[in-house]
């Protein structure tokens, strides 16, 4: 609470009182009246600092309200403005004369206009208003935690740091698709079948009369064209065109490699934009459509349907499942904790104080005996009185012993002395032993370990109090790492903060290749296909250009779509890093690079060389390039082989070529 | 009755410096800001009192330099100046001449409310009251964020708009007041004495030609050392009960319940730290001894 300043300033009248009241009176007492004055203006600062903090501070409240357009929103479009006010009202009876309040911006969204930070005098009658704009470029969760507040007096002896939470979340809906680039329909809606229904000129059972054939035995009654039949002489049936629902049915992947990249550039948040796009377009020719998103574990499907609503839940979905982020599995406790102790120091200024979340240092004491090789100096201090059976030895220490005691002393004395120098001279091993168990434990009050262990227990205590498990709970986050790195992690989701996470194991495998997620897929498609009527059409929005063997399950999921006449169309991300298909020639015509070392080569998928040795960097990236083009050309060949086309997501307009797709599912009377 | 009306609220507008084009630290915007520039003179003014009271009392020298020091020291805000000034000003009053030696004069301790010694405290203090006030409007009002400083962090400032009409009339009052108590506690200090007989243990002390009645050689400092520190203890103790017995009663649930959680911690700590550790242990021992062996390698990039 004390300012450097105002540490500096006491000190200043600490020294005036000392030589004033002490020492020079006898000269003059004016350095006396001097410093009891100030000390007095002093406690009078703190005092009316106290008053006003006790009074006013528990009583802060924070509103907050997120206007586009003019209204108030329960969620926001990404791509276009939206203003937010904050409002900081007092309760109490005192006022703040000096506050600072910083409203924390979101992750997923960057100022444009206006201010989120200002200084302010809060009455009770007089809130502060803070009212700013801001901008998402990209579908996802917009998490406001709170604002942070600084209150000190007019002098700057004295400041508290506090954080107002309001923790609000806003979905970021993906953008609207403009009307006339996607948008297909046209004033002959009117003489079209009913929403979502496309008439095909197969016989049927829809409205239109297609044509007149001869009965055959089993046409019902109502069919038969009475006219027709009198004319002819003979028995015509009138067959009518079929009205056939075009449904499209978006497959999401949603799986961990998706989530990599910076925040608002992964593969998710690019194929969440295209599965937008595509649904609005759908929606807009009245089609139907469904999305189904799915990960390594499990899948999640809407089926396909039409209205508003329903497009409202997909595009909230997409939003959902744009923010999602990787998962921090193999990223070290410590970097877990040193990304999230400045947050929570940020966020909890209350509860992170060793006031409230206290130390102590017999917790620091590193003990000997949790190592293997401590217990030897237990097993030293056993055997150490064995020395007492040398005879020279014991003959040697008890003369000794006996040399050292003074004439004279009290016999209590005596038996003390002559313990002590018993005990170090008897027991040396015993002496040397304490002492290092003494400087091993004492150890952990020093350094970075307590660093370490201070941050963490301090974080386990906020979490062991949020999750509501106790004390215990906080023993159990310090010691199980898995634990605390999972805790840590879900704390930093939430809050949208990114750890760069490592790419590969400790054995050098990809962490990201998801092959569980083909047989999810699989699963979703073959349930969709189950539920489909005619003329489907499935868009397979995922990475599946690394699976490899993996893609089995899907490919024979793919091949049942087929078997019932539907469409499949795959649509594959593609890596920011990576050269487009195109420079595959281009990275294939290069002189091969001479192979690396394997230690080299592992550490390079690690990411640590390729970030530090820069020599190193192009030929593991030329490398790594060839290959990923590889396997993307042999997914590209095995689709086709079955009938399902394979576009880049980087090519071109992919919701032009879904839409050019159900155009040739609506068959002849596409209006194209 | 009250009328149902919104409260005002203040926007960041309001509080914006008067000439947004210039740098609030910069000399020419504090000639431009009304509220700077009063506290700037009221310093000003406390300074050419102190110059008058130095000059006063033979020590002309003494009182240029604080004029020197102070006001340079408040125009520039030099953040080393009040603590200098005191220092200087501490030492003209030992020598007023500006070299040693001191003139000890017994009877001085004996004189309380002198006019002099007010004017001259109270215009210490609103030099200081008036420098760290202009700092805080101009320079820097709070101090950086001491556990994780932000990259690029700018010092606050305590905009001008949020001065309030009749600060400068309030500061006089306090330091009228302050003044007062002060010399009120140096009285006290320098007149009464501990006394563990009587009840309150405290006498006046009874001085014969204003010299010490009672005690050795030493005894006098000693006494006022313990009546001081006495009276800071006190003070600290009753404003720590005070303080903190509020502190309690305004603390929120989360707060409370950390300190409840972190008591219990403290208390049954070890045992469940055995335990984890031994969880842990075993734990890890079954995974290592079902470890699988290391698959397929792939072959994207670098860590994002």
């Amino acid at each position: 609470m004390l300012t450097a300043r105002g540490y500096w300033f006491l000190v200043l009248i600490a020294f005036l009182l000392a030589l004033g009241v002490l020492l020079l009176p006898d000269y003059t007492i004016v350095p006396a009246v001097l410093g009891l004055s100030l000390l007095c203006w002093f406690l009078f600062e703190w005092v009316t600092f106290q008053v006003r903090r006790n009074l006013a501070v528990s009583q802060l409240r924070a509103t907050r309200r997120v206007v586009q357009s003019g209204r108030d929103m329960p969620m926001v479009w990404a791509g276009l403005d939206f203003e937010v006010h904050v409002v900081i009202g007092l309760d109490g009876p005192a006022g703040l004369p000096f506050i600072l309040l910083d409203d924390r911006i979101p992750q997923a969204a960057e100022k444009v206009t206006g201010e989120s930070s200002a200084a302010f005098d809060i009455l009770p009658n007089r809130p502060a208003r803070l009212v700013y704009k801001l901008r998402s470029q990209s579908p996802g969760i917009l998490r406001f935690e709170g604002v942070r507040v600084r209150i000190a007096d007019l002098h700057g002896f004295f400041c508290i740091r506090l954080f107002l939470r309001d923790e609000t979340e806003y979905l970021i809906l993906p953008p609207l698709s403009d009307d006339e680039g996607r948008q297909r329909a046209d004033k002959r809606f009117n003489t079209l079948p009913p929403p979502g229904i496309h008439r095909l000129r197969r016989p049927g059972s829809g409205d239109e009369l297609l044509d007149l054939r001869d009965y055959r035995p089993g046409d019902p009654p109502k069919m038969i064209a009475w006219k027709a039949s009198a004319r002819r002489d003979r028995l015509i049936t009138k067959e009518y065109e079929s009205d056939v629902p075009v449904r499209c049915v978006l497959l999401l992947d949603t799986s961990e490699g998706m989530r990599l990249g910076p925040p608002g550039n992964t593969s998710l948040a690019r194929m969440t934009a295209v599965a937008s796009g595509v649904a609005q377009a759908t929606a807009g020719n009245r089609d139907l459509v469904g999305l189904t998103t799915f990960d390594e574990v499990t899948s999640k499907a809407m089926p396909p349907a039409r209205t508003k609503l329903h497009m409202i839940n997909i595009l909230r979905r997409l939003a959902e499942v744009a923010a999602l982020q990787p998962g921090t599995e193999g990223v070290p406790a410590e970097q877990l904790t040193a990304r999230a102790d400045p947050l929570a120091q940020e966020l909890y200024p209350e509860l992170m104080t060793t006031r409230v979340n206290s130390m102590p240092l017999g917790r620091l004491w590193i003990p000997l005996l949790d190592r293997r090789w401590g217990w030897l100096a237990l097993v030293v201090i056993g055997l150490s009185p064995a020395l007492l059976l040398i005879p020279g030895w014991r003959a040697f220490v008890l003369n000794s012993a006996a040399e050292t005691l003074p004439l004279g002393m009290h016999w209590i004395g005596k038996m003390i002395l002559f313990l002590v120098v018993l005990e170090l001279i008897v027991f040396p091993p015993i002496t040397l032993t304490l002492v290092f168990w003494f400087f091993h434990g004492i150890r952990g009050w020093f350094g970075p370990r307590r660093r370490q262990l201070t941050r963490r227990k301090q974080l386990a205590a906020v979490f062991a109090l949020q999750d509501d498990v106790g004390p215990a709970g906080i023993e159990r986050l310090i010691h199980d790492d898995e634990l605390y790195a999972a805790r840590v992690s879900r704390f930093l989701r939430e809050r949208q903060i990114r750890m760069p996470v490592p790419l590969y194991d400790d054995q050098g495998r990809y962490r990201y290749r998801s092959e569980d997620k083909a047989h999810v897929l699989a699963t979703a498609l073959l349930r969709a296909v189950g539920r489909a009527r005619d003329n489907e059409l499935y868009v397979i929005l995922a990475d599946l250009a690394e699976l490899d063997t993996a893609l089995h399950p899907i490919l024979k999921a793919v091949r049942v779509v087929r078997a019932r006449h539907h469409q499949v169309l795959v649509i594959v991300p593609w890596p920011a890093d990576m050269p487009p298909p195109e420079e595959s020639a281009k990275v294939g015509s290069r002189p091969a690079p001479k192979a690396p070392q394997p230690g080299r080569a592992a550490a390079a998928r690690s990411g640590r060389l390729v970030d530090r040795n820069h020599l190193f960097h192009p030929v593991v990236r030329s490398a790594l390039a060839r290959q990923y083009h590889k396997d993307y050309r042999k997914l590209r060949r095995v689709l086709s082989q079955i009938g399902a086309s394979v576009v880049l997501v980087n090519d071109g307009d992919p919701v032009r070529v879904v839409l050019d797709r159900l155009d040739r599912l609506r068959g002849m009377r596409s209006r194209r | 009755m009250k009328p149902n009306t919104p409260p005002r609220t203040q926007s960041p507008e309001d509080s914006l410096p008067p000439d947004e084009s210039l740098d609030p630290g910069s000399l020419r915007a504090m000639v431009h800001d009304q509220a700077v520039l009063n506290y700037l003179f009221a310093g000003l003014a406390a300074l050419a009192m102190v110059f008058v009271v130095m000059f006063q009392r033979g020590s002309d020298l003494g009182g240029l330099l604080l004029v020197l020091i102070g006001g340079p020291g408040l125009i520039f805000r030099k953040t080393a100046a009040p603590a200098l000034f005191l220092v200087i000003l501490t030492y003209f009053l030992i020598f007023p001449a500006g070299l040693p030696p001191a003139w000890r004069d017994s009877t001085e301790i004996t004189n309380h409310f002198r006019v002099v010694d007010l004017i001259l405290v109270a215009s210490v203090l609103i030099y200081l009251a008036a420098h760290y006030r202009v700092f805080g409007l101009t320079t820097q009002a709070l101090p950086f964020d001491a556990h994780y400083p932000r990259k690029g962090e700018k010092p606050a400032r305590r905009p001008s708009k949020l001065v309030r009409t009749g600060e400068i009339r309030t500061l006089l009052f306090l330091v009228t007041g302050v003044v007062v108590v002060g010399q009120l506690a140096w009285w006290v200090v320098a007149n009464v004495e501990p006394d563990p007989t009587a009840t309150p243990p405290l006498k006046l002390i009874e001085r014969q030609r204003g010299l010490w009645s009672s005690g050795g050689e030493g005894s006098e400092w000693r006494n006022r050392f313990v009546i001081l520190a006495g009276m800071l203890a006190i003070g600290t103790l009753i404003a720590r009960l005070v303080f903190g017995y509020w502190r309690l009663r305004t603390m929120s649930a989360v707060e409370a319940g950390m300190i409840l959680q972190d008591t219990v911690w403290n208390e049954t700590r070890r045992e469940p730290s055995r335990q984890e550790a031994w969880r842990v242990w075993g734990r890890d021992r079954a995974a290592a001894r079902q470890s699988p062996p290391p698959q397929n390698r792939s072959h994207r990039g670098a860590s994002q």
